[in-house]
């Protein structure tokens, strides 16, 4: 039986004076380190040998001054500092040490990495001095997993090396029955074990999925009636207190040097920082993986190690056909340039945010984007990547163009009726001096009644009769009696809408100064009709006076007949017949429709 | 500047006083018959007017001016077409537009705009230059 019974089960109160003195009274210096290679324990033979006591929570590498056998500095390969990084453990390494006092001596060093997936949380190291050996062997902790065969004389090393383990450990006869714990088990079951309980120290046991594992099936159980070491098993222990703590068993049986099963060592490697590291990365995986936003990695070379979903939706790519391919494949020919910039950037450490840029679908088509970029470091803080997060701005850039494109609109608008009030102005003015500034006016009005006409209709069209109603009302008291508006229900597009009101103001207006409509007799008749001939619709429209003073053409030719004559007939590519007939003004419009 | 028999003052200079031919392109009617007032006014021959861009482009085609004004939207379609034709030709032109200088198309761009409204001495001067920087 290699771990003797004898020493299980501790009074609390004193197990850590007890520790160090066991600990202290080793032949061998030892100091223990965490993951980030910070020193949490050594022995006294450690401080005699390194020649000053090493302080807890200093790094092992500062505190203990350590050469390559021909004298040049370790640098990256410090055993305590290897292990740590590669997970193996290191054997019998031969170094010198150089103490405070200038004194040099040779050392043998052996590191043991503790391992969670192959992750270093920390290490032991032994250290003894050369070639004074006091042993011609030092244990490695390996022997204790019961690969080696312990010798009994080297008990009470074993025992307080597993003491010294900021690991859970405790060792069972071969019946199961617990013979020795350590406080980092008894912190981990979060109760004293009793000696002779079975199988393990833990108070409840339950699998990663929650259902009760009874104790006589715990892997350590498994381990003793198999008689082979355990690994890759999982378990969730509950204390007395009700919290739970999930670990990674390493139960080991041991035999004695005929073959003979005596008892089992088991170290419990709590996992739960592990485990919550896993939550994290897995709810920020699924982040990432349901993010809207195309989430991609690339390396410093600028090849794409990750793809999501988005990415896919954004890109029409998939993870396979993008994964190892140059991140230039989604951008444009012309943009290309753009890539040894951003990797530039990112080798410097900085971040680009919301950089608006075009990239290339799968199916060729561009797609506006919005991009940030971040420098993606490694666990020792070294850039060795970016990660790339893309939004659609599609959208936002169409409505962006959309939005120009209407104050383009409007401003064009704007300025051509502006130049329209310019020229009705000098029309009006110029000439004979008949015009002034009450017909300038009117003039003004009828424009801008059509124009309201056609804003109610966004734009739209107008309908012909509310349109000639709403013309002549304002300039004849008598509309109902003395104007006929004959015509079928008839919208026209705005630019014909525009072009027949200031037509119809033009000739009401001569109608009210000169024509049927000054006095108490006389009659407009306004008709149309719509004809198909060579294939388009035609209006045909009729202003019609009678019944009132002989007309007389006019001597010179006034805004209301060049409006008629030249203006609308551009316009609406029409033939205008204006005629001063006797018995009233006549003016036929015809127009095609479109 | 020579006066004409008609009392106008005439850019023509020289070729037996011969007046400069232009065609207007505009769709508003009414914006037409100013430039053709304003036109006639500085002793320019209005010899075309067209309000659509067939009609415009016929006449660039087929007939001789000295130089025309176009309108850039004709009725919602632009009137590039038109530019193009004039070029292939040889006569200058101006644009008008409401747009600005920035509504041109980019082959274009360069080329001298009238921005709507305008007033008469600054058709003047355009037209000035255009026929000038011909010579």
């Amino acid at each position: 039986m290699a771990i003797n019974a004898k020493t299980s089960g501790r009074p609390r109160a004193t197990s850590r004076r007890q520790d160090n003195v066991l600990l202290d009274n080793l032949p061998i210096a030892v100091v223990a380190c965490g993951a980030d290679g910070a020193i949490l324990r050594s022995n006294r033979k450690a401080a005699e040998l390194f020649g000053r006591k090493p302080i807890p929570g200093e790094r092992f590498d500062k505190a203990v001054r350590l050469l390559k056998p021909d004298g040049k500095p370790l640098g990256e390969t410090d055993p305590i500092a290897e292990a740590l990084r590669t997970g193996q453990a290191r054997r019998d390494v031969e170094l010198l040490l150089d103490q405070p006092s200038g004194r040099r001596v040779r050392l043998l060093a052996n590191v043991e990495p503790m391992t969670i997936g192959g992750a270093a949380t920390g290490a032991i190291g032994s250290f003894m001095q050369f070639p004074q050996t006091p042993s011609p062997h030092i244990p490695s902790l390996d022997g204790l997993w019961g690969e080696g065969r312990p010798r009994p004389r080297q008990q009470s090393d074993y025992r307080q090396l597993l003491e010294s383990l900021p690991s859970a450990v405790y060792t069972t006869d071969a019946e199961g029955r617990i013979t020795f714990y350590n406080k980092a088990a008894v912190d981990l079951a979060g109760r004293e074990p009793k000696i002779g309980d079975r199988w393990c120290v833990t108070w409840r046991l339950y699998r990663p999925d929650g259902s009760p594992m009874p104790h006589d099936q715990c892997p350590m159980a498994v381990a003793l009636r198999e008689k082979r070491p355990v690994r890759g098993a999982e378990a969730i222990a509950k204390r007395p207190d009700g919290t739970r703590v999930p670990f990674v068993p390493y139960p080991t049986p041991l035999f004695d040097e005929d073959g003979e099963l005596v008892g089992a060592v088991n170290m419990l490697v709590d996992v739960s920082d592990r485990k919550r590291v896993e939550e994290y990365a897995n709810r920020v995986a699924s982040i990432v993986e349901f993010s809207d936003d195309a989430i991609v990695s690339k390396d410093l070379n600028g090849v794409i190690n990750s793809w999501n979903a988005g990415a896919q939706r954004l890109f029409g790519y998939t993870a396979e056909e993008t994964i190892g391919q140059p991140i230039t494949m989604l951008m444009p020919p012309e943009r290309r340039d753009e890539e040894p910039g951003i990797l530039e950037r990112i080798r410097r450490g900085e971040r680009i945010e919301h950089y608006e840029t075009v990239r290339m679908c799968k199916d060729g088509s561009l797609v506006d984007i919005s991009l940030t970029v971040s420098p993606l470091k490694n666990a020792d803080g070294k850039i060795v990547g970016a990660s790339k997060i893309a939004r659609d701005i599609s959208e936002r850039k169409r409505d962006e163009r959309r939005r120009k494109l209407l104050i383009n609109e409007l401003n064009h608008r704007v300025k051509n009726t502006l130049a329209s009030v310019q020229s009705i102005c000098a029309q009006t003015f110029r000439g004979d001096g008949r015009c002034g500034p009450r017909e300038f006016e009117q003039r003004l009005v009828a424009l801008a009644r059509a124009h309201d006409i056609l804003t109610r209709e966004s734009w739209d069209g107008a309908d012909l009769q509310e349109l000639a109603g709403n013309v002549i009302a304002p300039l004849c008291n008598d509309v109902g009696n003395r104007v006929d508006i004959l015509g079928p229900r008839l919208r026209v597009r705005p630019k014909v809408a525009l072009s027949l009101s200031m037509a119809l103001h033009e000739l009401c207006t001569n109608a009210v100064k000169y024509g049927s409509l000054v006095e108490g007799q006389g009659r407009v008749e306004l008709g149309w009709s719509v004809r198909r001939s060579a294939g388009e619709n035609r209006l045909r429209l009729r202003w019609e006076e009678s019944g009132g003073p002989t007309v007389k053409p006019p001597s010179r030719t006034g805004f209301g007949t060049k409006l008629l004559e030249r203006a609308v007939a551009r316009e609406l590519r029409a033939q205008v017949q204006l005629q001063f007939l006797p018995l009233g003004v006549v003016c036929d419009i015809e127009a095609p429709l479109e | 500047m020579i006066t004409a028999a008609d009392g106008s003052t005439s850019p023509a200079t020289g070729e037996a006083m011969r007046k400069r031919r232009v065609l207007i392109v505009e769709d508003e009617g009414v914006v037409g018959m100013l430039l053709e007032d304003m036109l006639t006014d500085l002793g320019y021959e209005v010899a075309g007017v067209a309000a659509r861009l067939g009609e415009g482009l016929q006449k660039a085609e087929t007939e001789e001016y000295d130089c025309a004004i176009l309108d850039v939207n004709l009725d919602g379609r632009p009137s590039f077409p038109i530019a193009e034709a004039l070029t292939k030709r040889g006569t200058p032109f101006l644009f008008v537009t409401g747009y600005g200088a920035k509504g041109l198309d980019p082959d274009f761009a360069g080329h001298p705009v009238l921005a709507k409204p305008f007033l008469q001495t600054e058709l003047e001067a355009a037209l000035r230059k255009l026929l000038k920087d011909r010579r």
